[in-house]
């Protein structure tokens, strides 16, 4: 303690030994020569094992005092000083202890020391491990956020080759003047030669005038909702003088809460070829059908003649041989207008709107026991069985299920082994059926998937028997217009069961336009006739 | 990138060898301010930086180059082919020593002979081989390197405390010495420390000169010993010092072992001063 003016104060020695830090002096080779109880505290060591016997970078973890040799001490001996560098140091009981140091190189009679100031730095050492984790954490992210960036340029890349094969165009609309932007490829659509800025005013000026009207209303009912789609065909007159038909397609994306429009977006496209083609093809179509309705109408005056003639005929009283050419000549008439009627359901279903059904309340079992009575006169030898099971009414075009049980026994007749064919009519709770069953050999497997389909026949042979082979395709287009299905179950050991089935309840749908095509009946008066043959 | 720019190369001096000086691990070519201009007096003298350290282009550091020393041995290869203009003196400090051995086997003829100060073909002991350190003892450095983040930074411009009899260092102080970027020393710290090049120390014949510190902690008299009995050309010195850098805390004695080893190399009328 000093005494009189100075303050009171303990000595120098005393401050320098309890020094709110660590404080130890060292040689140039570490040997330490001083050290103050605070150090000698924190590190849990007494003086006595310090002092000249200990070197400072000894009391590091082994990896700090590589640490401290190839950067630490070169860098201290190259400046004099080195500040603030974080050490580990070995506590008595074991455990390491972080501490920043300070420390100047002086020399004192020729001879250099290591001054040294030590703070213990737990909470920097936390606080630098938390920076350390994120900054990791910061990196990953970025490294996350480029290879989003690198996937999203690379999804870019891909839709504008996309695009570009497709050739669409793209286009959007300014959300805040309510203005088309176009992708320069758009020109292309303009006749010119490569992509350029195109404006919105330039594309309606090209506009044929006759449709701008609908696209300008189109684009207005987009932006007025919330979430239109936008589909709108019309002409641009090119630049090049050819005029393309152009497809511009868009969807309005709402955005936010209000419903108010946010992006819309979409695609223009050149369809001119494929517009063309449609159109062509409805050409054919139209054309085809109009021509196989001409032929038909045409055939059927002509017949109706021969017809008539043959009757008038008959009643003449003519020779026996002379009435069998007569009965051939009647027979082949009936046997063209079923042609005609065939060929006129074909047309019907598969080129124009479909076949026409008229549906009404009928009794079916008595239906199909009336037809079951005139196909038994038309195949003459050929037994006919009918059976009938559940009772009811039901709904559907008579003409056309006659039709069906008419081809369906012809059919049973012309591939049977002339063993009695079965005709079932059986009306259930959901659904009736009729159903057509015959003996002989099984339907080839390979013919099973494509019998429906027209001009497909069971047997290559081509006898008097068959017919065009469209047969089947009509039943099947007859029983699909009623809403029913119908299958076919073959086995040499069997025979073969047609079945169509026929919903009770289910609307029965059936084309809005087209003329009933088929003609009544005309199976009955079969000219396939065994007899004759 | 020039290899100039890239590694921050200096030349100086004229004479009939080329002396070449790398730094090691943790430090930059400052460190050579005792030992080089004594060479510069009759050697043509380069001194650069290893990529990833000082001033040399961290932009350059490329992570699988460098994940073994041949990445830096190749970069020794074109400086002395830019640079050297005679034969080459390669003075190697610490893993540079190992650097400069690995160029030296690539391409014999372009040395004269090495200097390593330090060296250590191997820091892990395994069997016989005393290295010095286990590998949980480098896994403490490389997780002290880790977790010194800041320390990287802050000592690279350190305060200036003042630096008695030597007053020149004052004005340097402002720069900052070995400084690199704290990812790239704890990646040059695992190449360095988990290296292996026992193998490559017998193909090394030009003549060389251990040069050990009699106290080194990063190299100890163990490894000085099996590198004198493997190098087939091979001459060890021990210097009475403390650390692992003599030529900075006895660079008077690091200067004379190297001459009286040159003088015995080289031919005498290239040592002559």
């Amino acid at each position: 303690m000093s005494k009189g003016d100075g303050p009171l104060l303990p000595d120098w020695e005393t401050l320098f030994d309890r020094a709110a830090c660590g404080l130890l002096v060292a040689e140039a080779n570490g040997t330490i020569t001083h050290v103050n109880k605070t150090f000698c505290d924190l590190i849990g060591i007494e003086r006595e094992s310090l002092v000249g016997i200990r070197r400072f970078q000894e009391l590091l973890t082994i990896g700090c005092r590589i640490f401290h040799q190839t950067h630490w001490a070169p860098l201290l001996q190259m400046q004099g000083s080195i500040a603030e560098v974080k050490l580990d140091f070995v506590h008595a009981a074991g455990h390491s202890i972080p501490i920043v140091v300070n420390a100047v190189a002086r020399e004192y009679s020729g001879s250099v020391y290591h001054e040294i100031a030590l703070f213990v730095a737990r909470d920097r050492h936390v606080y630098e491990i938390e920076l350390m984790r994120a900054r990791k954490q910061a990196e990953e992210h970025l490294a996350q956020q480029t290879q989003a960036r690198a996937a999203l340029d690379l999804a870019n890349a891909r839709l504008h080759l996309a695009l570009e094969a497709a050739q669409l165009h793209v286009w959007d609309v300014d959300p805040e003047t309510h203005e088309r932007r176009l992708a320069p490829s758009v020109a292309l659509l303009m006749g010119h030669d490569a992509p350029c800025p195109i404006d919105a005013a330039q594309l309606r000026a090209a506009i044929e005038p006759d449709d701008l009207e609908v696209a300008i209303a189109e684009f207005a009912q987009l932006l007025a909702t919330s979430d239109g789609v936008y589909r709108c065909v019309f002409r641009v007159n090119g630049i090049d003088g050819v005029q393309r038909t152009v497809q511009a397609t868009a969807r309005a994306l709402a955005e936010g809460d209000d419903g108010q429009i946010g992006h819309v977006v979409g695609l223009m496209q050149d369809i001119s070829e494929l517009s063309q083609q449609r159109a062509a093809a409805e050409d054919r179509a139209l054309f085809a059908e109009q021509m196989i309705g001409i032929v038909s109408h045409d055939l059927r005056n002509p017949l109706a003649t021969i017809m008539l003639g043959a009757e008038f005929l008959q009643s003449a009283g003519l020779a026996e041989d002379d009435k069998r050419v007569l009965l051939n000549i009647d027979r082949s008439v009936g046997r063209a207008n079923r042609m005609i009627a065939d060929l006129l359901d074909f047309t019907a279903a598969r080129i124009g709107h479909g076949i026409r059904i008229n549906a009404n309340s009928i009794d079916l079992h008595a239906l199909v026991a009336a037809d079951v009575d005139d196909l038994s006169v038309a195949y003459i030898g050929q037994e006919i069985i009918h059976e009938r099971i559940g009772r009811g009414k039901c709904r559907a075009d008579p003409d056309r299920l006659s039709q069906v049980i008419g081809n369906l026994v012809s059919n049973a007749v012309a591939y049977g082994n002339g063993a009695p064919v079965t005709v079932t009519s059986r009306i259930g709770q959901d659904a009736f059926q009729i159903a057509v069953h015959n003996g002989g050999s099984a339907i080839p497997p390979d013919v099973l998937p494509i019998l429906f389909k027209p001009m497909v026949r069971g047997t290559k042979s081509n006898t008097e028997k068959r017919s065009v082979g469209l047969g089947l395709y009509i039943v099947s287009e007859i029983v699909g217009a009623h809403g029913g299905s119908i299958d076919v179950i073959s086995s040499a050991s069997a025979g073969t069961r047609f079945t169509a089935t026929f919903p009770t309840v289910r609307h029965v749908m059936g084309p809005k336009k087209r003329k009933p095509a088929g003609p009544k009946r005309e199976g009955k008066s079969n000219s396939d006739d065994p007899v004759s043959g | 990138m020039s290899v100039h720019k890239r590694h921050g190369v200096t030349v100086n001096g004229e004479g009939p060898f080329t002396m070449v000086f790398a730094h090691g691990f943790g430090c930059d070519q400052n460190m050579w301010r005792f030992l080089e201009p004594e060479f510069r007096k009759r050697y043509q003298t380069i001194c650069y930086d290893l990529v990833g350290s000082g001033e040399s282009d961290l932009s350059a550091y490329d992570f699988k180059k460098y994940a073994t020393l041949h990445g830096h041995a190749s970069d020794v290869l074109e400086i002395i082919h830019e640079f050297a203009e005679h034969p080459v003196i390669f003075v190697g400090h610490s893993v540079s020593a190992m650097i400069g051995l690995l160029a030296g086997v690539a391409e014999p003829d372009l040395f004269a002979a090495h200097i390593m100060l330090g060296p250590s073909p191997c820091y892990i002991n395994e069997g016989d081989y005393t290295g010095g350190f286990t590998r949980a003892d480098i896994d403490g450095l490389l997780e002290a390197l880790e977790g010194n983040y800041l320390g990287w930074s802050s000592t690279m411009a350190p305060a200036i405390m003042g630096a008695p009899g030597q007053p020149e260092l004052g004005q340097e102080l402002t720069n900052s010495f070995c400084r690199t970027d704290p990812t790239i020393a704890a990646h040059f710290a695992r190449v360095t420390f988990l290296s292996d090049n026992r193998i490559d120390v017998g193909s090394l014949d030009a003549p060389s000169l251990v040069l050990q510190c009699s106290d080194d902690f990063i190299a100890p008299l163990s490894v000085g010993e099996f590198l004198q009995q493997t190098l087939p050309n091979g001459t060890l010195r021990i210097i009475d010092n403390v650390g692992h850098c003599p030529h900075l805390s006895s660079p008077a004695a690091s200067i004379d072992s190297i001459n009286e080893f040159l003088a015995a190399t080289l031919d005498p009328r290239s040592v002559e001063r």
